[in-house]
């Protein structure tokens, strides 16, 4: 605990935070470019350039909003709410180094639940105007969020057991240093359950589709079918960012390797260049992790939403036999 | 950190995984799809313990389970499915949900039951001889949940492939005459099989196999 | 002090009590003052809770007050206060320890807002005795009061039943109402089969013992001489008797039914604290009556606590009356409470002293929390029931704009109850969380593989209940008025406002600074195993860790709050700075269908008549999602854990062809209520069969029965006689 409050004062580490945090703010547009860049080469086609993200955000945000007429404070506050939510969690994640900017103030189930107010206030958000569209996005999307909370607070689990605490920063400083490959079944299983909740999670194929505006098959898109401007900006932004957050995650507990292990307690081993080296060596692991998805996007369809339950079940399965694989 | 057996023990979970996978699976050419996959997984394990226990032989018996699992029965099935124009959906006898829970019930029924010194004091045996068993269980296991030939079919050659990948971490590769044998019975078997499907279709315009027990009369 | 002295101030806090009673002709002054009175010993109780100086004048109403009936002499030790009487075994004595302190300071409080609340609530709803409703909802908080004090197992049991049978009358005070009737029927049988049970304990420990006493068992529990088979013969019974009260996993069945037809003041102290005393007890009893049992108790509350929480917030999901919806999700929180005390009763039985102290104080503090948000929600859907005429959210809707306030108070209650942070409930289920990773220091292999597998339970509820509140608020205040009444609603009156106010601004206090909360909990921790946590757990910066010792775990929700402002702030700069602050209204995309203004339209009475009377009464709003709608993948997930009748009715006489009229009719019941029906029946048939062969009519079967039963008497007693 100590340890904890020593680094709140190193200014360092508030540095190194701050800028963690907006790296992931900074990349989030650029890797859902990325992912869907690949899809359009899979496709043969051409494709979006790389940073249409950024430019996307912009566009929206200088767009003046249309509110419904029926549409109450909820509207004007749950876009900024839903952002906030998905960003304070970021902050508790560290991302190249160990420190995160808020560690100190949630640990790995606080990022569960501030995700999860996110999630509420997104579904009253589109229960607000009185649509018959964001009550069906609303009902589907929140069920698969809670259908989708088990596994992701097993997976969770099995880490925690294994490092003792639920604070981000110590798991993955623990997970860097002894690896999760002493057990490697245990190790495949729970990346496979993580792969499935960050698909269900992030309304991707084949839980949901993201390109889509079928009222059949909208999930996320249904929810936010009245949003404009910058309200439609802040929600777009909140998906790539809670997209970006899963896939740190991943990438920091399914792949422990590269330069980590925290910010240098002495100032004269802080090197600037090696914060560099960091910051790229993550990426690169980023872009590993988001190939996947868009693969599997690609080669895969949209499950009925009555299916997806099963496939969620499969999730959940597999993290429970991860799980006591590592605990026999 | 990564070193050879504990990547033969991942290569393996992943056989592991695709098996589950194979229960959660809704379609024919998804399933045959997955197979496909794990069998490539299998033969990158057998690979990589030839590497480990330094055995020429077994780079022939990884070569042969590429050649013949990975694309010839995939490549058999997949005509063989087109040919008699089965319908995609496979109909089962325990819904997909209970499946996956019985599959992770088998699935640590087997780690539990070679927890001890089940198989042998050998470390790669140990490690990897519950992850194949628990593939036999769930070959077998989707043999009996699934009505449609053709998926049973598939349950077998799950089993086929838990197996081989125990009997490859058991006694570090088969003699090769066994391994060519074998490999030449399952894809002898597979043809037949498909025959065989095409034989039951013809006559009962179905594969549900539930429907043979018309023949007892 | 002199006993006449004692006598006095007695007398005067009696008549204090008594007042609101005896001025209950004008029940609107009765009721202020009784919150008043409420109001003062809540603070009053929290006082001696925190500092004690003030317990020996506190006890003075509870003992004395019975002397001139039964009193024939004290015994009073430092917090313990004993009034003998005339009949055997039967003294009236009183317990002023923390633990009680602490629940008689719940009590106290949510009566002081909700006798507050009732006094606007009562004029709002138009009851017919106003009077009588004052006298029982006094009697009942009272009653409560002096469950939780009680020191002396028959006593106990006598207020027991008084609290048991004028909350049976307060659910039965709308009678006219066949529901009412009916659940309070089920009611008061299901709480008398649980009564029955505590008797059976009562008598239990009294054979061990020789006494009712309270002070007795506790000796019984520290001396540690109960069998294996004894302790559990007493799990089991505490099981079945204080679990029908909480509305435990197969017993709850009351529950949901009972709660949402009492007025909606009652039902806010039915679910916030009544279910509770039965906790209350089972804390007596498993850490102070009981020692040095196995984790299986532990375990087996545990798994009881997961199904209870599951079952509750999966049937809490699909329910169309508000008031129901709220029932269950209390269900579901008695569910997380036990999961709490389970794991709280491993960590005690294993000797980790340390560990049960933290999960103890998860428990409570939940007690606390649930008190705090569910009293909210139930005066809230009060409010929207007084306003609208209705309980069903199938004819809410809009409701934001008609009362802003009580639709801001309510988003804070809704928002606690899905616990999410920065709201109280998510401190409480984080700190369960935390106990639950915990438990894998305990060295017992199937509680380490299960508790992740209870967390992720846990998880899975969370998710279910934001489902559920998500359906609550949204369809109940969000979108359009679905009917004449939401659309008729205003905000209710101010005394109602306040006193939800209060418990939101307490939801608000406690989700920030948890320490607060904790302070008086420690007190009651400290109470059952002797030790103080406090400073292991709530440090600066109002941030609450676990016990480093055994897990590590730090979450700081002042921390997350000013995040998130300073978040905000810079989100709204940014935008005003590079975007476009312009706002435009225009109407609902409604897929080019027409879209009128509700509000303007006169509803054509004879459309709304086809539609026909239970759907949707503005015929241009049915188009939004419907409560059912809006549960009906859920329902179809889990259908094999419902009980639920749907039909899709085609009044084809109407119009056949061309519009079709239908008419849908859903209606959720209780799987578990279905079962001990259907049970109960074929029971019932088998009995009357068996006594319509005994008493066959025939005089002479009669004698032989007779004949027979004294050959069997006197076999016996000779028997018996011989024995001896």
């Amino acid at each position: 605990m100590l340890m904890l409050n020593n680094d709140l004062l190193n200014f360092n580490a508030v540095l190194i935070g701050i800028a963690q945090i907006l790296i992931l703010i900074l990349i989030a547009p650029f890797v859902n470019s990325y992912i869907n860049k690949i899809k359009s080469i899979l496709r043969g086609q051409q494709g979006r350039p790389l940073f249409q993200g950024y430019k996307d955000i912009f566009k929206l945000i200088r767009k003046e909003v249309v509110l419904s007429e029926d549409a109450s404070y909820i509207s004007r506050f749950a876009p900024y709410i839903v952002f906030v939510s998905i960003l304070v969690s970021a902050c508790f994640l560290p991302v190249f180094s160990s420190n995160a900017l808020l560690s100190f103030t949630g640990d790995i189930i606080a990022l569960v639940y501030t995700i999860g107010l996110g999630t509420f206030f997104m579904a009253l958000y589109g229960m607000d105007q009185a649509s018959s569209f964001g009550g069906l996005g609303s009902s589907r999307d929140i069920l698969i969020a809670s259908l989708a909370e088990p596994t992701l607070m097993l997976v969770i689990f099995t880490f925690a057991l294994q490092t003792r605490t639920t604070n981000i920063s110590r798991i993955f400083i623990d997970i860097h240093k002894n690896g999760f490959l002493n057990y490697p079944v245990s190790y495949v299983l729970a990346l496979m359950a993580f792969l499935i909740i960050s698909v269900a999670e992030n309304g991707r194929i084949p839980v949901d589709n993201p390109d889509t505006h079928l009222e059949l098959t909208m999930v996320h898109e249904a929810m936010i079918l009245e949003g404009s401007g910058r309200h439609l900006a802040l929600f777009e932004y909140s998906s790539y960012l809670k997209l970006i957050i899963f896939i740190t995650l991943a990438s920091n507990i399914f792949l422990p390797i590269g330069v980590y292990g925290g910010i240098p307690h002495s100032l004269s081993s802080f090197s600037f260049l090696t914060i560099l080296y960091a910051i790229a060596f993550y990426i690169l692991k980023v872009l590993i992790f988001a190939t996947p998805i868009a693969f599997i996007e690609i080669s895969m369809a949209k499950l009925r939403f009555f299916r997806v339950p099963d496939f969620l079940m499969l999730g959940f399965v597999l993290s429970i036999i991860s799980l006591v694989l590592y605990s026999i | 950190m990564l070193n050879i057996t504990s990547f033969i023990e991942l290569m393996g979970a992943f056989v592991l995984f695709f098996a589950i996978l194979q229960t959660a699976s809704h379609r024919v050419d998804f399933s045959i799809k997955v197979y496909s996959i794990q069998s490539l997984f299998l033969s990158i394990t057998i690979f990589v313990m030839g590497i480990y226990s330094n055995n020429a032989e077994l780079y022939l018996s990884s070569f042969l389970t590429f050649a013949i699992k990975v694309i010839a029965i995939p490549y058999f099935l997949n005509k063989v499915t087109k040919r008699i124009s089965i319908r995609e959906k496979i109909v089962p006898y325990i819904n997909m949900t209970n499946s996956v829970l019985i599959t992770g019930a088998i699935t640590i029924f087997a780690f539990f039951i070679t927890k001890g010194d089940f198989a042998s004091h050998e470390f790669i045996a140990r490690r990897v001889f519950p992850t194949a068993l628990a593939v036999i269980l769930i070959g077998v296991f989707i043999m009996i949940a699934r009505k449609k030939a053709i998926i049973q079919i598939i349950g077998f050659l799950t089993l086929d492939n838990g197996i081989i990948l125990a009997a490859t971490s058991i006694t570090k590769g088969l003699p090769l005459v066994v391994d060519i044998g074998v490999f030449f019975d399952v894809f002898i078997g597979a043809i037949m099989a498909g025959v065989l499907i095409y034989r039951i279709r013809t006559s009962f315009d179905s594969l549900d196999t539930s429907k043979m027990s018309n023949l007892k009369e | 002090m002199q006993d006449n002295t004692l006598n006095g101030i007695s007398i005067l806090f009696l008549f204090l009590l008594l007042i609101p009673v005896i001025i209950s002709f004008n029940p609107r002054l009765s009721l202020i003052f009784s919150s008043a009175i409420y109001l003062l010993l809540s603070v009053f109780l929290l006082f001696s809770l925190l500092f004690g100086f003030t317990k020996l004048s506190l006890m003075l109403p509870f003992s004395v007050q019975l002397n001139g009936l039964f009193g024939l002499g004290n015994a009073a030790n430092s917090d313990h206060i004993t009034y003998l009487t005339s009949i055997p075994y039967l003294n009236f004595s009183y317990l002023f320890d923390s633990l009680s302190l602490l629940f008689g300071f719940l009590i106290a409080f949510l009566g002081f807002i909700a006798s507050l609340y009732s006094v606007n609530y009562l004029y709002e709803e138009h009851y017919k005795n106003k009077s009588l409703f004052v006298i029982l909802f006094n009697g009942f908080i009272i009653s409560m009061l002096f469950v939780v004090f009680s020191a002396n197992g028959l006593s106990f049991l006598i207020f027991w039943e008084i609290m048991s049978i004028l909350s049976f009358f307060l659910v039965l005070f709308e009678y006219e109402k066949e529901e009412s009737k009916k659940a309070a029927n089920l009611y008061i049988i299901m709480t008398h089969i649980g009564t029955f049970f505590i008797f059976l304990l009562f008598l239990y420990m009294f054979t061990k013992t020789g006494s009712f006493s309270f002070e007795a068992w506790k000796r019984l529990g520290i001396s540690g001489t109960l069998s294996a088979a004894g302790m559990l013969t007493v799990f089991i019974l505490t099981l079945l008797g204080f679990g029908m009260k909480a509305g435990i996993f197969p017993l709850h069945v009351w529950l949901p039914k009972a709660h949402p037809e009492a007025p909606s003041g009652v039902s806010a102290l039915m679910s916030g604290i009544m279910i509770k005393t039965a906790i209350y007890m089972m804390l007596r009893f498993y850490f102070e009556f009981m020692k040095s049992y196995g984790w299986g108790f532990g375990f087996t509350i545990l798994l009881i606590g997961a199904m209870t929480l599951i079952y509750g917030v999966l049937n809490a999901g699909i329910q169309d009356n508000i008031k129901r919806l709220l029932a269950y999700s209390s269900m579901e929180n008695i569910g997380i409470m036990l999961m709490a005390l389970g794991l709280a009763m491993i960590f005690y039985s294993q000797g980790m002293y340390l560990l049960c102290a933290f999960a103890l104080m998860a428990l409570l503090f939940h007690i606390m929390n649930h008190a705090l948000f569910k009293g909210l929600l139930f005066l809230g859907s009060g409010a929207i029931a007084s306003q609208t005429h209705t309980k069903d959210m199938n004819k809410l809707g809009g409701l934001i704009k008609k009362m802003p306030k009580v639709s801001f108070i309510f988003l804070i209650g809704v928002l606690s109850a899905a616990t999410l942070p920065p709201f109280n409930g998510f401190v409480s289920e984080w700190m369960i969380y935390q106990s639950l990773l915990m438990a894998s220091s305990v060295n017992v292999e199937i509680i380490r593989i299960f508790t992740p597998i209870f967390a992720s339970v846990m998880a899975l509820a969370g998710g279910l209940a934001a489902l559920a509140f998500v359906k609550a608020y949204g369809i109940s205040f969000l979108g359009r008025a679905r009917s004449q009444g939401a659309n008729n609603a205003k905000e209710p009156p101010f005394l109602m406002l306040a006193s939800m106010g209060i418990l939101a601004f307490l939801c608000f206090l406690l989700g920030i600074f948890s320490f607060i909360g904790l302070i008086p909990i420690n007190k009651a921790v400290k109470e059952i195993t002797n030790i103080s946590i406090y400073k292991n757990v709530a440090i600066s910066y109002g941030s609450i860790v676990t016990l480093p010792k055994y897990s590590m775990g730090v979450i700081s929700p002042i921390g997350l709050l000013l995040a998130g402002i300073v978040f905000i702030g810079a989100i709204y700069l940014f935008i005003k700075i590079f975007g476009n602050m312009k706002t435009k209204v225009f109407e609902t995309f409604a897929c080019g269908l027409e879209n009128k203004n509700v509000y303007n339209v006169n509803v054509n009475v004879s459309d709304a008549q086809l539609i026909g009377q239970d759907a949707c009464e503005i015929k241009s709003n049915c188009s939004q999602y419907s409560s059912a709608g809006f549960s009906q993948p859920l329902r179809r997930i889990f259908s094999g854990l419902y009980n639920i009748k749907e039909h899709l009715i085609n009044e084809e006489y109407k119009r056949k062809y061309f519009f079709p009229v239908k008419n849908y009719v859903f209606k959720a019941g209780d799987l578990f209520e279905y079962f001990y029906n259907s049970f109960a029946e074929k029971f019932l048939e088998k009995i009357s069969k068996l006594r319509a062969r005994i008493q066959g009519g025939v005089v002479q079967t009669y004698i032989a029965y007779i004949v027979g039963t004294l050959i069997i008497l006197l076999i016996w007693f000779s028997w018996f006689h011989h024995t001896l």
